[in-house]
């Protein structure tokens, strides 16, 4: 009986202290179903009003195009960016060649980097290029994650070797071993990378905010602050939050299919160290 | 078999040569670069540049406001980082059991930590306006409304609460993979050894086996709130005043508004070397000896 009251304490002091972290998001979408007078009001009933901020939000601020822009490039850099994680995470777990070690080496380095003194030279970098407000202005400079080569590398080292050993002896190809055998392995390690590179790339603000200088090329994040000060001093809260609220579904709904995945993605770069 | 080596070698440098190039051309470069247009008065609107030498840090360091940036940076930093850390750890023994609602509990606390920080900047641009959440609890106690964010003493602890909020459960994950690969016969060992209650357990089983998460948790809060950015760009724009002005705010403005790309280079590498030594610094306090 002790137990199970200690339990229950627990239980209700985990429910409490969830509140503060939830509260903000509730309100948002309660909001974002009222009308300007009253979705200022701070303690509101769920009740919902009106959808006209969506339609409002859907049909006139650009909110579309800029949605479209962050799918694209976070998808597009999803793909690409845990196909370079794969890659060479199997290379430097599997394959032998010279100077590997050293070179796992100086990819790990750019961890000591911090982001802010790249920006500049990046910002000069995509200006010669000629991709100053393009996709691939904000995309290219962002694929290669170490954090996600690294995770792929610590997993393809968990595979046992006999397993490939025999492909070998048939004259399989590492590119045959990589597509046939590893790949089909690795899908827990390849989601990981995937989603959190996904929302990595969907959150995104200060990049983005530097390379697209048109409201058609605005991501979500750089659109809704655009459009926080579009008004003046005077912001239109109940349009606002229709806005953030459709722009944390796909975050929301990938979190909500693949929970376990990220915790497990932060705890193996928090222990393994 | 040499044909075969050979053939493998040829694989491991095409398979590792993507991920190199972005970062030679996206990481490595910029930095010399970075370092290079920090000694020049390179502005991108202007065709020719000179070589300036110091005199960009010169001026940084005589410049109030970027002082102002640094000092507000370090009191966020030094506010954010043992907060979050705390809370983190509070969080990760609060939620870090297998009982399947405290699951679910869990899973709804990490929600801020995937949410845009913009997003997050403008429901709090709201929570804390004069007419917001922040204001009606603090009427049920009497206390008057304020501008919260338009009150130079107010404006940087809101932000920095902001961030607390939305890291904290990022670092309780950490904590949870740390407290989790705690063996329980340690536990039961310390029982037999007279540890009978629970904070003596946590005291000298559970922290010292920490201190690995610690040192991750600590550096990579450290990193990630000496770059502060995006909230105080969206929630404040570094006022009211200059009293949220970051450090990075400043080179993004120099950079990006003012077009001053050497001077602000110049900016970017003093913040590089203060995150580096810090990063040194706790590596030296907090890392511990392999011993396999």
């Amino acid at each position: 009986m002790e137990v199970k009251l200690s339990t229950l304490a627990i239980l209700m002091l985990g429910a409490l202290i969830a509140l503060p972290y939830l509260i903000p998001f509730y309100w948002m979408v309660l909001a974002s179903f009222r009308d300007a007078a009253t979705a200022q009001e701070p303690l509101l009933a769920p009740v919902v009003q009106t959808v006209e901020n969506y339609v409002v939000v859907l049909n006139t601020q650009g909110f579309l195009r800029w949605y479209f822009n962050s799918l694209v490039i976070s998808i597009l850099t999803t793909l690409i960016s845990v196909t370079i994680s794969a890659i060479s995470g199997y290379a430097f777990a599997r394959l032998d060649f010279p100077m590997r070690d050293k070179l796992f080496l100086l990819l790990l380095g750019t961890l000591m980097i911090p982001f802010p003194i790249t920006i500049v030279p990046n910002f000069i970098l995509i200006l010669k290029l000629g991709w100053v407000n393009t996709y691939q202005g904000i995309i290219v400079p962002t694929l290669a994650y170490v954090v996600g080569v690294f995770l792929m590398r610590e997993f393809f080292k968990t595979i046992p070797y006999e397993v490939e050993e025999a492909a070998v002896l048939d004259g399989a190809t590492p590119w045959d071993i990589f597509f046939r055998i590893m790949i089909p392995l690795a899908r827990p390690a390849l989601s990981a990378v995937a989603i959190y590179t996904f929302v990595s790339a969907w959150n995104n603000f200060l990049w983005p905010l530097i390379v697209a200088q048109t409201s058609d090329m605005f991501t979500v994040p750089v659109g809704l602050n655009f459009f926080k000060t579009a008004n003046g001093q005077a912001i239109e809260w109940n349009y606002l939050m229709a806005g953030t609220t459709l722009s944390i579904i796909p975050t929301i709904v990938i979190y909500a299919v693949f929970q376990r995945y990220f915790t497990r993605g932060i705890a193996f770069t928090g222990v393994k160290r | 078999m040499a044909g075969t080596l050979r053939k493998r070698s040829f694989f491991g440098y095409a398979f590792v040569l993507p991920a190199l190039v972005i970062l030679v051309t996206f990481v490595y470069f910029p930095a010399f670069y970075s370092l290079y247009l920090s000694f020049t008065d390179y502005n991108v609107l202007v065709p020719t540049y000179h070589f300036v030498g110091l005199s960009n840090y010169v001026s940084l360091f005589h410049d109030p406001i970027f002082l102002r940036s640094l000092m507000n940076t370090a009191e966020y930093t030094a506010g954010v980082v043992p907060t979050q850390t705390l809370i983190a750890l509070g969080l990760a023994l609060l939620y870090g059991s297998e009982n399947r609602v405290i699951k679910v509990l869990r899973g709804l606390v990490f929600i801020p930590t995937i949410t845009s920080s913009v997003i997050v900047s403008l429901i709090f641009t709201w929570i804390f306006s004069p007419y917001g959440l922040v204001n009606s609890v603090l009427s049920l106690f009497g206390v008057k409304p304020q501008n919260w964010l338009l009150n130079p003493y107010a404006a940087l602890p809101a932000i920095m609460s902001v961030a607390i909020w939305g890291t904290s459960a990022y670092f309780m994950v950490v904590f949870i993979a740390g407290l989790n690969s705690i063996p329980g016969t340690l536990y039961e060992a310390a029982a037999i050894d007279g540890a009978k209650s629970a904070w003596k357990r946590f005291r000298y089983v559970t922290l010292p086996l920490l201190k690995p998460s610690l040192y991750v948790v600590i550096v990579l809060g450290l990193i990630g709130a000496l770059q502060i950015f995006d909230l105080s760009y969206v929630m404040t724009n570094g006022g009211p005043g200059y009293s949220t002005y970051t450090a990075l705010l400043y080179i993004y403005n120099y950079a990006f508004s003012y077009n001053r790309m050497g001077y602000a280079s110049a900016a970017s590498f003093i913040l590089f070397a203060i995150i580096f030594i810090l990063t040194l610094v706790m590596r030296r306090y907090l890392e511990v000896r392999r011993w396999s």
